[in-house]
């Protein structure tokens, strides 16, 4: 996407742009940026608030940013806090702050150490998670691994293979405390996870379907189908299971 | 439009796939996000398919994805127009259009260089129409000029063909599919098509060569 005849946009202090084709574009003070924007890096440092969408190679948010519609890039990187309105279209997308997304993202990558909260559904190769996130609609990946370290939500999950995880013995006190004293649920609810391979822990479900599925500690499960292998812990609750 | 459902857990077991691979299919593109009906039952919500589009996709996706990778069936089955381009000759002699309709064609876009896949698509709807009788060659002219000025429009987006009769007088129109179009009741509508449909059919036909 480099072209040379495209300059560079920093905003050191308070400033504002508008939209157009740019190389770098840096905000490490306060932007306010007008318009659409297409430039090879995003990178922001400061405040932005971005109202239009925005195409880059790559972007790297570990200030505050604020996009009013989608996000088109190949890599992108959040260490502070990202608020996109539009969907979010990328390659790689890696999450250490906190991310709002209002609309659909798909990936190929996506990695998950922050909290996140996606409003659509979620669609990518490989979906990793050590954080919490929540999901408004489906959550559809070829590989899903989670490891919970707070409280998650996912309308629906599908996949090819299924993990969800607790971290470690921390985990089990400070859900044992959230749970039982503050009623707080700190594990992984939805409604349907379908997939190939399934392992659940900590994991509240209506429905799970899956060839081969897993339930350990701390589930509560609905209804189990299976096709040809079903294993349940003792210290999970499953009300019905069907071999199919 | 009441079409005949499936549940997704009927589905897998008549077409002998995995979850994985239906939702794999999904990511993909292979299958369009509208066809996938939540409806709620006894069991709490379930997801449901239109029976007759959901069974032929899946075994055109089975029989062709050893030779094609996905995103080349993702192509195959999307809306979107691919880059190609064919002179008069080859069209004829690939079977895309026959000699006839490609005369009324030829006559409508005046060079005789070689057409795009958009002009291509018209050319293989009209044809089609033609070779079952449901136009005439003047109705076709009418046809050719609506899709011409009006198709481009769409950008991609999934459209449908309405042709219509009453009292002898033809007319048609193109309508963003799905939406829904209610007739006055003298009107005979001759056919309703949908064009991603012929899109794909002639995406199959390019590429068989």
């Amino acid at each position: 996407m480099a072209e040379p005849n495209r300059s560079d946009l920093m905003i050191a202090g308070a400033g504002s742009a508008s939209g157009g084709n740019y190389n770098i574009v840096k905000i490490s003070g306060n932007g306010d940026l007008r318009g659409d924007f297409a430039c090879s890096d995003l990178i922001v440092q400061g405040k932005a608030q971005i109202d239009g969408n925005v195409e880059a190679s790559s972007s790297f948010i570990s200030g505050k940013a604020e996009i009013m519609g989608d996000l088109r890039s190949d890599h992108v990187k959040v260490q502070g806090y990202a608020n996109i309105r539009g969907d979010v279209n990328c390659k790689e997308m890696r999450i250490q702050g906190k991310t709002k997304i209002k609309g659909n993202i798909t990936g190929e990558e996506i990695k998950i150490e922050g909290g996140t909260a996606i409003d659509g559904n979620c669609s990518a190769e490989s979906f990793l998670v050590r954080g919490n996130f929540a999901i408004g609609g489906l959550l559809n990946a070829g590989q899903i691994d989670i490891k919970l370290h707070g409280g998650s939500r996912a309308k629906e999950i599908g996949g090819e293979k299924i993990s969800v995880r607790k971290p470690g013995i921390t985990f089990r006190i400070k859900k044992f405390i959230l749970t039982s004293i503050l009623q707080i649920n700190i594990g992984l609810i939805t409604e349907i996870i379908e997939g190939d391979e399934i392992y659940l822990e900590h994991t509240d479900a209506q429905i799970v379907r899956g060839n081969r599925v897993t339930v350990g500690p701390g589930c509560t499960i609905e209804r189990v189908e299976y096709k040809d292998h079903f294993q349940c812990d003792t210290g999970a609750k499953v009300k019905n299971q069907q071999k199919l | 439009m009441d079409e005949e459902l499936i549940s997704k857990k009927d589905l897998l077991e008549l077409t002998d796939i995995s979850y994985g691979q239906l939702y794999r299919w999904k990511r993909k593109n292979l299958i369009p996000e509208d066809w996938f009906v939540r409806k709620s039952t006894f069991t709490g919500q379930e997801t449901f398919f239109p029976r007759n589009k959901i069974l032929a996709r899946i075994e055109k996706i089975k029989n062709m994805k050893d030779d094609l990778s996905l995103d080349q069936l993702a192509d195959m089955f999307s809306p979107g127009l691919v880059s190609t381009s064919f002179t008069k000759e080859e069209l004829v002699k690939r079977n895309i259009v026959i000699n006839a309709t490609m005369d009324i064609f030829a006559e409508y876009f005046k060079d005789t260089g070689s057409f795009s896949f958009e002009k291509i698509l018209y050319a293989y709807v009209i044809d089609q129409l033609l070779q079952t009788g449901d136009i005439s060659l003047e109705e076709a002219k009418i046809l050719l000029q609506t899709l011409d000025d009006h198709y481009p429009s769409f950008q991609g987006r999934n459209c449908e063909l309405i042709f219509m009769r009453k009292l002898g007088i033809s007319t048609c129109l193109l309508s963003s599919s799905p939406s829904e179009v209610f007739f006055e009741k003298g009107a005979r509508i001759v056919f309703r098509m949908n064009l991603a449909n012929s899109i794909e059919e002639l995406k199959i036909k390019i590429s068989e060569g």
